[in-house]
């Protein structure tokens, strides 16, 4: 296939829906080759192999990395999107709620990056990019406290990953999406006006795509992004800019 | 390579201005946005233009004007810009090196006024031209010295360059603001090290200095065509959701 990154081999955590799926989109329109993680009994999404894996089990995610190689022969881009968004009050939350979340989203990247180091270190030119969010890194959300812990443990250890796989040539990025219209938003906001609301408040005019956030995790697995490291690129149309909302 | 990465860049507008175009990261800029089909309007105000703007494949017209002059731009613009300008990238800075203690006031303003109101001046007088097209992007070139004091190489810093880079930064999330309503984003790029005239005079140094290479997690200079590369990504649709956010492109420095 042709285009920007043909003979790329991608694997896409949490790829087969909401955000993940738009990027595996972009990522197959681009040509490259992906293989898309979900939970089990997750659906497939066209024209990526689909692996199922459960993120909290670092020995799933050593086996979703090696099939995944395998699958693709090889792999150059890892992107980490597969998160949760549970809402718990902290004055409830339990040990289990926490750690239920921090190692879907945070303790699955840094065991993803460990088990991708030698195929992407032998693909010579090996791309990391992690989905953050502008919730934790830049503002914070009531009911979330241990998602926003985990997005803005995704940035640091992106940063800290940056500096050590650098010498190995592998890159390492985040994308921070702001509020992005998938079925689970859909859902969260029901109720009749609500979207429009959201929308009227964010500097864009609109609530983003899933394919908003594919173009910059694009860019960043291209070789047009090639001296850019250790960065995170906020993509919310502008939402985290007044300090008044609306 | 050129062609396939250029699929990543997709443009609704049909031209743009580049300031600082006769060099540099502007010239790169120039050139790869005229590799994509927009008309490009080139600014400086260097004797180069006219050798850039010949040598530049694609549809190219060069002004020579003073970007801290917001009426001659203008009226620059309402003489070449034509239809469907939607898109700016300010490139063009200055950098002096003095100390602290050896800035003259002279020295002070010259760097604000055209790193920074030059920014501004042509921002605004493209404004009239980018709401006509239904909206575009600005990209402003800031720094990682707007973050960083960096003195590796040079002891004496370039307390006034920073400056006028972190305000423009500043200056970067208030145009995303209040141009949001126009469908005008505003980003800005951060390069580090970059093999331009401007950090190497007209000398072909291609090593980074030492001290530079052993802070550096990708240690060496930053080709133009690689800065040039992050200003197309953030002026073009595939960037459509991205406004008022700076993009270091600088080889991991800022987190080394």
């Amino acid at each position: 296939m042709n285009g920007p990154l043909a003979g790329r081999r991608a694997l896409v955590t949490g790829g087969t829906r909401g955000i993940g799926r738009g990027i595996v989109g972009v990522l197959r329109a681009a040509g490259a080759d992906v293989v898309a993680s979900g939970r089990a009994g997750a659906a497939s999404v066209d024209g990526a192999a689909l692996v199922t894996a459960d993120l909290r089990d670092t020995a799933e995610i050593d086996r979703l990395v090696a099939t995944a190689s395998e699958a693709l022969d090889g792999l150059d881009t890892l992107v980490h999107c597969a998160g949760v968004y549970p809402e718990h009050a902290l004055a409830t939350m339990t040990d289990a709620d926490w750690h239920d979340v921090l190692n879907t989203n945070l303790t699955s990247a840094m065991a993803l990056v460990r088990a991708s180091i030698p195929a992407l270190t032998e693909a010579g030119n090996g791309r990391i990019v992690l989905i953050s969010s502008i919730s934790g890194p830049r503002t914070g959300i009531s009911g979330l406290a241990h998602y926003c812990a985990s997005k803005a443990g995704l940035e640091g250890f992106a940063r800290a990953a940056a500096v050590e796989l650098a010498p190995l040539g592998i890159t390492v990025n985040c994308v921070a999406p702001g509020t992005i219209l998938t079925d689970g938003l859909a859902e969260l906001y029901a109720e009749p006006g609500v979207l429009e609301e959201v929308a009227r408040r964010i500097p864009a005019g609109r609530i983003g795509s899933p394919d908003d956030i594919g173009n910059a995790v694009a860019f960043l697995a291209s070789p047009a992004s090639s001296f850019v490291t250790g960065q995170s690129i906020t993509v919310d149309g502008g939402q985290t800019l007044p300090e008044v909302q609306g | 390579m050129t062609t396939e990465r250029s699929a990543l860049l997709r443009f609704r507008g049909q031209a743009a201005v580049v300031t600082g175009a006769a060099s540099g990261i502007g010239r790169a800029t120039c050139a790869l946005l005229a590799s994509t089909g927009l008309r490009v309007v080139a600014i400086d105000l260097s004797d180069q233009l006219a050798e850039t703007v010949e040598a530049v494949p694609g549809d190219v017209v060069g002004v020579r004007v003073d970007i801290t002059d917001e009426q001659a731009i203008a009226s620059a613009l309402d003489e070449v810009a034509g239809d469907g300008l939607a898109y700016v990238a300010n490139c063009a800075g200055i950098h002096v090196q003095r100390s602290l203690a050896d800035i003259s006031t002279d020295d002070w303003r010259r760097m604000l006024d055209v790193n920074l109101l030059g920014a501004f001046a042509v921002t605004r007088a493209a404004t009239p031209h980018l709401r006509r097209s239904g909206g575009g992007a600005v990209v402003n070139i800031s720094s990682v010295e707007a973050q960083r004091v960096v003195a590796l190489v040079n002891p004496d810093a370039v307390p006034h360059y920073a400056a006028s880079k972190a305000a423009l930064e500043s200056l970067t999330r208030s145009q995303a603001h209040a141009l949001a309503i126009d469908a005008i984003r505003v980003n800005a790029v951060a390069p580090g090290f970059v093999a331009t005239p401007m950090t190497q005079g007209n000398h072909d140094a291609v090593e980074l200095p030492e001290p530079a290479r052993a802070r550096a997690l990708i240690p060496r200079y930053a080709e133009p065509e690689e800065i040039a590369w992050a200003i197309a990504f953030l002026m073009s649709d595939a960037a459509s959701f991205v406004t008022g956010t700076t993009l270091a492109v600088d080889g991991g420095y800022l987190v080394s």
